[in-house]
């Protein structure tokens, strides 16, 4: 696992910070991803249904969610949209959200997609 | 060693689990922060928790307040967690009673180092505070240490009518002469011994004919003796309901006594009189009911000693 991360660190996720984050722990790996597959869709329409509503509390609370969870997968870019989606709910500036929340949706797609490649060589 | 971690991120918490496991530690893990603080307050509860900021129903600096504001000797090693873009928010973190924080996500490195900063802590903390509970010389807890466990069962017996406690009060006889003629330095070893011997007294459960607590098999654990001066010890038998108990243990004190101590290679033949108060009486204030019990060691002492 350790000579395939070295091999895939130009990806759009920063692997080695997340290696060594689950200690090279192919297991942990699986678990955590796992945990992120199951919960990033409801987190996401909880965000979706918030921004609609315009709750803009609402939105604070599940975007700070959000960036925890992908910043725990080193989603770098993902997590620092739904960071500025946070800040832009605690301003009142709704206007701004809608993108910041298609960043983070294309962002975090592509770094699931790389993850999943890398799970696939790394044994 | 037992570690708090409540997160309400379930991949922050299976992170920090698994790392925390791997360090040794046995991890138990919360959601959110009501349970949490729950957990914490427990008498046997964990001394080291990790606190996420943000939680559902409290949160980190709430439990942390919580948890100072409380009155008692049991200390626990408080860290947060927080995000890199809140650091600015740390201040208050710290002055809501937190010992530390880390930042999310966590590097397991820095986490284990985290934790073993705490325990060092932890571990000071507890030997300083053996240190000012305790005689230095035989070990027994001191005066500070027994005035607070004697207030606590004067309020206890205040507050329940059946609620009965003992106290004898025990000084040796004489021992100005032994410190006099032997030195201290033999006085002092004397006193380690006496400690020894009044601690396994007191603990003699299955001394033929001894005190009723015992047939009921109740455990002794609970007595406390103690070194409150130069040659004065005082035991406490707590939940005892009867003068005889108290006089059954100065009889075993006396028994103990029979033989002699080795002191400088020589024998010594020691005795004590003992004076026993119990909560029967009208006294409200812990130096009430310790004078009591003194004033009748000295009633002991003019009656001839040794009793």
């Amino acid at each position: 696992m350790r000579q395939a991360c070295e091999e895939l660190n130009e990806l759009s996720l920063d692997l080695k910070e997340l290696c060594v984050r689950v200690e090279y722990d192919r297991d942990l790996l699986d678990d955590v991803f796992d945990i992120y597959k199951s919960e990033f869709p409801r987190l996401q329409q909880s965000l979706k249904g918030a921004v609609e509503r315009g709750d803009m509390e609402q939105v604070q609370v599940a975007a700070h969610t959000l960036k925890g969870m992908l910043a725990s997968l080193s989603f770098r870019a993902a997590s620092a949209a739904a960071m500025r989606i946070e800040r832009l709910a605690r301003t009142d500036e709704a206007v701004g959200i809608p993108a910041e929340l298609v960043r983070m949706e294309h962002s975090a797609r592509a770094s699931q997609a790389d993850l999943e490649q890398f799970c696939a060589v790394a044994y | 060693m037992k570690i708090l971690l409540a997160d309400d991120d379930a991949i922050s918490r299976a992170l920090l689990k698994r790392s925390l496991e791997r360090g040794g530690f046995e991890v138990i893990c919360f959601a959110d922060g009501q349970a949490a603080l729950d957990c914490l307050q427990e008498d046997d509860g964990p001394r080291i928790a990790i606190l996420d900021w943000e939680m559902p129903k409290k949160n980190g600096p709430a439990i942390c307040r919580e948890i100072r504001a409380r009155n008692d000797a049991r200390t626990i090693y408080l860290i947060l967690l927080t995000s890199r873009e809140a650091i600015e928010d740390l201040v208050s973190g710290f002055e809501a009673g937190a010992d530390d924080y880390l930042t999310k996500p966590c590097n397991p490195q820095e986490l284990k180092a985290r934790i073993q900063v705490g325990m060092r802590s932890l571990e000071l903390h507890d030997s300083l505070l053996h240190t000012a509970d305790h005689d230095s010389l035989t070990g027994l807890p001191n005066r500070a240490h027994f005035v607070k466990r004697l207030s606590s069962n004067v309020r206890k017996a205040r507050e329940n009518p059946d609620y009965h406690f003992t106290l004898l009060f025990v000084d040796v006889d004489r021992f100005k002469l032994i410190n006099d003629s032997l030195g201290h330095l033999v006085g002092d070893e004397l006193m380690k011994a006496m400690a020894a011997r009044l601690v396994r007294a007191v603990r003699a459960e299955d001394t033929p004919g001894s005190i009723s607590r015992h047939s009921d098999n109740r455990n002794a654990s609970g007595d406390l003796v103690a070194r409150i001066g130069g040659d004065e010890f005082v035991i406490l038998l707590e939940e005892f309901a009867d003068i005889h108990d108290g006089v059954c243990v100065a009889e075993r004190i006396q028994e103990e006594l029979q033989t002699p101590f080795i002191l400088n290679d020589s024998e010594v033949l020691v005795t004590v009189s003992i004076g026993i108060s119990t909560s029967g009486g009208k006294a409200t204030e812990a130096s009430e009911v310790l004078r009591g019990a003194d004033a009748a060691m000295y009633r002991a002492k003019m009656l001839g000693k040794a009793r």
